[in-house]
């Protein structure tokens, strides 16, 4: 309708003067002079250019882009289109019209494109449609780093970059509370508590001092820990996991555990509390304290060596600005923010905490078992799967034996006494299966029957997923050689989230059969071997768990993982990762 | 409403004077050959507001339409189409006049006009075609 009025109006506004073009009238512009369109690559985008002749325009709704090589393929380009003009009800242009394209609606390589468009000239003819053909290079450096986007950890590091103050810590300690709730934290709530308990005159109050204390001698740890990865490289945690020191820090926690159970009583040397302190009490609480700070800080360094993105990201940017008090203090809002459900359980634990006496003792015991539960986590990591095994079979046996599980109850006792005894019972089975779960080769303690449970066809299944490599050498000639596309894990037996990532993801068989599309090779470097850093440093990597694609050779670098990542989220990036290696 | 009376304003012009499009190439060659008339293609394409203008306006007009019902046979083309018959434009409206062989009469006529000058330029066109065969 409305066109037909402006057409009726166009009609009248021509009536006088509106003749045929090109032959006594004026000259008309030749289709190839009315529009001159070319390409250029600007940084991280393409610029196409039209340049119009005088009262020459071109109708919106007819451009049209298609990459012609390496795909065959039409790219949706309205959405990058400039606002347009109204004109005789039509969206146009007119003049000069620049269109940007981000580079990564392209493929990588030379890219060979083709844009259609059709206009009119206002003197009173319209043009054929035209199409027009282009090459251009899309350069690598920006294909790698800004036109495939970002992975996580690197937007994470931009977001440092770009961001304010309190944007940038408040984002942080969000993402300490996220990461509270994976296995890096876990093992310490079991370590704060058992201090708690452990410590004598214990209230409300206390309870939150001690909390706070350890809560911040583990951010502190955390923070400087962190920083010093950033600057120099160099992952301190990583560092630490080596035999020598995971066993002195799981005899300090056997040591715990029999201050626990009444064996002796744990305090600072005499000598030393005279001097902290004028009022012995007062000593033994600054003490106590000076303890807390101390676990504190071991727990960050040793427990809980766990890369997520938001740990890399801020290395990232510490480690490419230099910029260690940014950086710095996003570290400490994040430690804070995993510290969060420590202070609950901390305070928790000293509210309900029983009177001294009976109660008391009884409690102190189960923490005393708790402890030792650590340490033979501690030292999984060091030792092989049957005898960690066989160890928490002890553990669970011979705390059944001590809740005289194996005793008969006498007659009228009390009924405590039968609770007693059955939960013994149970632990006492539960043992049981564990140690022969040992010698079936099981190695989660949670799950011993697990190889019974497979069957032949399972059996056969979980072969190997990955292959493992020695060191970068092995890795390069393996990845210049393998003609499907390639994956790469790396893992430590002392990283809970591999751990993780082991149990959920790549036990299940959507996962195992994507994987299976892959050359998928995996770094083992739980003994963290000079080979095994330079690894970690070519690729700018802080420590496990990471997976890597690659693609002839060369890594997606945005489709990087760091940190653990649920079945689903995989699956999509193992998808993307095929779909982008074609 | 208002749609409406466009809708019958519409419906008055086409009754008041109209002429119809031939079918095809084939067609037009052999009614150009029975009725001795010569024929005016039009290339046209959509979004094209001159080719509009001509349809909706100088093609209404009673005068032009009767002169092309009585002396031409019209017959419009796709540019796709025209481009397969050998008949080249630079844009739309192009018209190209046609006797019975398919060979061209005149040069090709480049945009649109008013009724007036466009039946001042076919009447010069029959004219030359009536001289032409005789």
């Amino acid at each position: 309708m409305f066109r037909f009025i402006f057409t009726l109006l166009l009609g009248l506004q021509l009536l006088f003067g509106f003749g045929f073009v090109g032959e006594e009238g004026p000259k008309i512009v030749p289709v190839q002079k009315a529009y001159k369109p070319s390409v250029k690559v600007e940084k991280d985008k393409l610029r196409i250019d039209i340049k119009m002749a005088d009262k020459v325009y071109l109708y919106k709704k007819y451009f049209k882009l298609q990459e012609l090589s390496p795909k065959k393929r039409t790219i949706d380009i309205e959405p990058f289109l400039p606002k347009p003009k109204k004109l005789h009800g039509e969206e146009v242009y007119e003049g000069n019209m620049s269109i940007f394209l981000p580079l990564k609606l392209f493929d990588n390589g030379d890219v060979r494109l083709a844009l259609s468009y059709q206009g009119c000239n206002e003197i009173g003819i319209c043009y054929p449609p035209q199409t027009k053909e282009f090459t251009f290079t899309i350069p690598t450096q920006a294909s790698t780093l800004t036109q495939a986007g970002q992975s996580e950890e690197q937007g994470i590091a931009q977001t440092l970059k770009t961001e304010s103050w309190w944007v940038i810590l408040a984002t942080f300690f969000g993402f300490g509370l996220l990461l509270s709730l994976t296995p890096c934290i876990f093992p310490m709530i079991p370590i704060l508590s058992s201090l708690i308990v452990g410590a004598k005159n214990m209230n409300t109050k206390k309870a939150l001092l001690y909390s706070v204390v350890y809560v911040l001698a583990m951010a502190l740890t955390y923070t400087i820990a962190g920083v010093l990865a950033g600057l120099f490289g160099a992952n301190l945690q990583a560092a630490l996991q080596n035999p020598v020191a995971i066993i002195l820090f799981a005899l300090i926690f056997v040591a715990l555990a029999l201050s626990m159970f009444g064996f002796y009583e744990i305090g600072l040397p005499a000598s030393l509390q005279t001097k902290l302190a004028k009022r012995s009490d007062e000593a033994s609480h600054k003490g106590g304290l000076i303890g807390v700070a101390i676990m504190g800080f071991l727990s960050a360094l040793i427990v809980g060596p766990c890369v997520a993105p938001p740990l890399a990201g801020a290395l990232i940017y510490i480690g490419q600005t230099g910029d260690a008090l940014l950086g710095g203090a996003a570290l400490f809002a994040m430690s804070l923010g995993m510290g969060m459900p420590l202070l609950l359980v901390g305070v928790g634990a000293g509210k309900f905490m029983p009177k001294p006496g009976g109660w008391m003792e009884a409690v102190s015991k189960v923490f005393g078992v708790v402890m030792l539960g650590v340490a033979i986590w501690m030292l999984s990591r060091v030792l092989p799967d049957k005898i960690t095994m066989v160890l928490w079979a002890t553990l669970f046996i011979s705390s059944a034996v001590y809740l005289r599980a194996l005793e008969q109850i006498q007659t009228g006792a009390h009924w405590f006494a039968y609770f007693k005894k059955s939960l013994g019972l149970v632990l006492f089975i539960y043992g049981l299966l564990v140690f022969i779960g040992a010698f079936l080769g099981a190695a989660n303690p949670l799950d011993p029957l697990k190889p019974l449970l497979q069957t032949q066809a399972q059996a056969v299944q979980t072969k190997p997923l990955f292959r493992v490599v020695k060191d970068y050498q092995e890795f390069e000639r393996i990845a210049k050689n393998s003609s499907k596309p390639l994956l790469l894990d790396i893992t430590a037996k002392w990283c809970a989230s591999c751990k993780e990532l082991e149990e959920n993801t790549f036990s299940d068989p959507r996962v195992r059969q994507k994987i299976g599309e892959f050359t998928a090779l995996r770094l083992d470097m739980t003994d963290n071997s000079q080979s095994d850093k330079e690894f970690l440093k070519r690729f700018g990597l802080f420590g496990p768990p990471a997976i890597l694609f690659f693609k002839n050779g060369k890594e997606l670098r945005d489709l990087r993982i760091v940190g653990y990542k649920s079945p689903e989220e995989f699956l999509r990036i193992l998808q993307e990762a095929k779909r982008r290696s074609q | 409403m208002r749609r409406v009376v466009l809708l019958i304003i519409i419906a008055l012009m086409v009754w008041g004077a109209d002429f119809d499009w031939v079918e095809g190439y084939a067609k037009a060659l052999e009614l150009a050959k029975k009725e001795h008339k010569p024929i005016m293609v039009m290339i046209s394409q959509p979004n094209c507001p001159t080719c509009e203008y001509m349809d909706d306006v100088a093609f209404e007009t009673e005068s032009l339409s009767d002169y092309v019902e009585n002396f031409f046979i019209p017959l419009k083309l796709s540019l796709s189409q025209a481009r397969s018959l050998g008949l080249k434009a630079y844009g739309t409206p192009t018209f190209y006049f046609l006797d019975a062989n398919g060979s061209k009469i005149t040069r090709a006529l480049v945009g649109g006009a008013t009724a007036k000058t466009f039946l001042a330029k076919l009447q010069e066109i029959r004219s030359a075609y009536d001289h032409q065969k005789r």
